[in-house]
């Protein structure tokens, strides 16, 4: 728990036994964080009177920088993927790795607790990207999207309809548990080796958390980013 | 990060999900069969409620390994096309 945040981690409680449900709380404030940066980033641009001077970027480190080489490096990694569809899916894919990644290194504050270690959060982020894969497929193909259920040859429908809802259902399922597994486990294991060994032992297993943060949160977005091209594409499953 | 390095951590990424997918398709199949098991056994009978725990496992399975092979159809075409594929 961090102290000063009593009030906003109470008054999310789990319902089943009435404990803070951190999850919730921190995952509101990281929103706020992200929103913050947001904001301080696009303040200088925000201007009707921009000169070229304000396009500029600064010579040192500041937060729009920052802010900059983020999306510019989420933008680079969708169109490699996505090629020239990226544009169009970069604010869920862009605001759902900003959440991750954030919520992935918050878990190297000492006492705070990733919203990503809990199933909930994990499995919410995977249920908006089931839910908008289907919606982007309905969107470019109407209900002919329907069609991809039903496999290459109409007389197969029978077997591949519910073939194809298993594969779907799964998608959520790994998407989470794949999330939720690494950052639990990587928690886990640093504060066991925290208890273990308090001095110099941590450094090592922040750094491999430091890789964990990044590398789930590109694993997300590239699947989701999979996901969303499969339900677009007009070719041959 | 190298463009080459990037693109063989996708590869693997996408590897690595199909392979779970496997595991995850054939519990998601497993899951219906059994969550079903109830209202088949008190509707059409034993005999019948097991075979449709089994239908559903094996498709399942079948899901599965369909999820698997794309991934690695996808990673057969792109190396054929010669762009960005094929891991070093």
């Amino acid at each position: 728990m961090i102290p000063g945040l009593n009030w906003l981690e109470h008054h999310f409680l789990n319902p089943e036994n009435g404990e803070p449900a951190f999850h919730v709380s921190n995952a509101i404030l990281l929103s706020l964080i992200i929103l913050l940066l947001a904001v301080l980033a696009r303040a200088k641009t925000k201007s009707e009177n921009l000169t070229d001077d304000d396009l500029v970027p600064e010579s040192r480190l500041s937060v729009r920088n920052l802010m900059e080489i983020m999306v510019s490096g989420i933008m680079g990694i969708m169109r490699d993927s996505m090629g020239h569809a990226a544009p169009r899916f970069f604010y869920l894919v862009g605001t759902l790795a900003f959440f991750i990644l954030f919520s992935n290194l918050s878990g190297l504050v000492p006492g705070f607790m990733p919203p990503t270690d809990n199933l909930n959060t994990t499995l919410a982020l995977a249920l908006v990207v089931f839910a908008m894969t289907h919606v982007y497929g309905f969107k470019e193909h109407g209900v002919a999207y329907l069609k991809h259920f039903a496999g290459p040859f109409w007389w197969l429908a029978w077997l591949m309809i519910p073939i194809e809802i298993i594969s779907h259902l799964a998608r959520p399922m790994s998407l989470s548990l794949r999330l939720f597994g690494n950052i639990m486990g990587d928690h886990k294991v640093a504060a066991i080796f925290f208890a273990l060994v308090p001095l110099a032992v941590p450094v090592f297993t922040s750094v491999l958390g430091l890789f964990v943060s990044f590398v789930q949160t590109f694993v997300f977005m590239l699947l989701t980013m999979v996901y969303f091209s499969g339900a677009i594409e007009h070719g041959e499953h | 990060m190298s463009s080459q390095r990037r693109e063989n951590i996708r590869l693997v990424t996408q590897f690595s999900a199909g392979a779970l997918e496997l595991g995850v398709s054939i519990a998601v199949g497993a899951f219906i069969g059994v969550g079903a098991f109830p209202w088949v056994k008190a509707r059409f009978g034993e005999g019948a409620a097991y075979g449709f725990a089994l239908v559903w496992f094996l498709a399942g399975v079948f899901a599965g390994f369909r999820s698997l092979l794309r991934v690695l159809r996808k990673f057969q075409q792109e190396d054929e096309q010669g762009g960005n594929g094929g891991a070093r």
